[in-house]
């Protein structure tokens, strides 16, 4: 099944992946090449929310549980990866929020001293002390500025598609994008 | 130049040369290849996705259907019940009337009108005959009228047993 399966991968669409997980027969067919297909791009969506490789690991696995839970109550009226994008965007964040409560509830900033120190720590992060620096400064902006940075400076999405995503306008999120653009740049120049 | 790079270049060329050095972000060899058979192992254990259930609903529905006649007999004799309660020659009142409503006593009686002997259910009338109004009545002080061509004695009761003949008692009872 795997050179079958690899070979699908490929060229296969959502509305084909959909379809087979509507049957009963296909479901673990269906969701394994879902799975094929996303969990890439999602694990990178995740892991520049929450920094640490292991932390997105776990992410990552609840946000396919969660989608392996209510794939059947999809009803198609997102695109499928934006239906994906908005479940581990709203799991990342969640699991930020859970950390930051349980570390430093009496913190100011509490999600990015948070994200901060576990950068420092984690084997996983090979960059230097600018590109460190680079991630703590997205780590200090709001939950939503970072994403929306991230998704348009790391994964370049266009904003049409972000705006389906997260349920805003174009001309907000480009307002966001920028803000957290000048208020990145500052820090940075206030570092160095 | 992609739009992200035109869109960075008025506003932040630091970002714009920093894009192309990448996060500086790694991950263990073979993490996807292995991510997938360990997320078919917790999926093992997890419920599968369920469509919405609308075959449920609908059987539920008729789970609880009652056949038509069933429902037309069931009022009918709820209403031949409640006809007779209400339209009864006078009221039994008794001392317990005064904890409970008309609806309990009536549920009561109803329920176990067999063990009642007709001059039983005399005597209990011929108590409540006797108590002091604001006991019987409780809340209602005012007398109530005399209803003399409706009051059954244990006497009347009599006379009215020894007048009937043995086929005629056998029918009411």
């Amino acid at each position: 099944m795997t050179l079958q399966t690899s070979a699908l991968a490929k060229t296969i669409s959502d509305e084909q992946i959909l379809e087979l997980l509507r049957s009963e027969q296909n479901f673990e067919h269906g969701f394994r090449l879902l799975m094929r297909q996303y969990k890439e791009r999602l694990y990178w969506h995740i892991r520049r929310i929450v920094l640490v490789h292991d932390d997105a690991d776990d992410v990552l696995q609840n946000t396919f549980i969660k989608v392996y839970k209510g794939i059947l109550q999809f009803e198609g009226k997102s695109k499928l990866y934006t239906w994906l994008y908005r479940i581990a965007t709203n799991e990342a964040l969640t699991f930020l929020q859970n950390q930051s409560k349980q570390l430093t509830s009496s913190l100011e900033g509490e999600i990015g001293t948070v994200l901060s120190n576990k950068l420092r720590a984690d084997t996983w992060f090979d960059g230097d002390a600018i590109q460190q620096q680079l991630q703590i400064a997205i780590a200090h902006l709001p939950d939503k500025q970072r994403v929306v940075f991230n998704l348009r400076y790391y994964e370049e999405m266009p904003y049409e598609e972000m705006a389906q995503m997260l349920d805003t306008s174009v001309g907000a999120l480009k307002a966001s994008f920028h803000h957290a653009v000048k208020k990145v740049t500052a820090t940075m120049e206030g570092e160095n | 130049m992609s739009n992200l790079m035109e869109e960075l270049e008025g506003l932040s060329p630091w970002l714009q040369d920093q894009k192309k050095r990448g996060d500086g972000m790694d991950l263990p060899e073979g993490y996807f290849g292995d991510f997938e058979h360990r997320m078919m192992e917790r999926l093992a254990e997890t419920p599968r996705a369920q469509k919405p259930n609308f075959e449920v609903k609908a059987a539920n529905k008729h789970r609880w259907h009652i056949p038509l006649p069933y429902l037309a007999a069931a009022a009918s004799v709820a209403l031949l019940v409640a006809a007779w309660w209400f339209m009864r020659p006078a009221p039994v009142s008794t001392p317990i009337s005064t904890d409970l409503s008309a609806e309990d006593v009536q549920d009561y009686l109803l329920d176990n009108i067999h063990e009642f002997e007709v001059d039983q259910l005399a005597s209990l009338e011929t108590e409540s005959s006797h108590l002091p109004e604001t006991e019987s009545t409780g809340r209602n002080t005012s007398p109530l009228p005399q209803e003399t061509t409706d009051e059954l004695h244990p006497e009347d009761i009599d006379a009215l047993l020894r007048d009937l003949s043995e086929e005629e008692l056998e029918e009411i009872l």
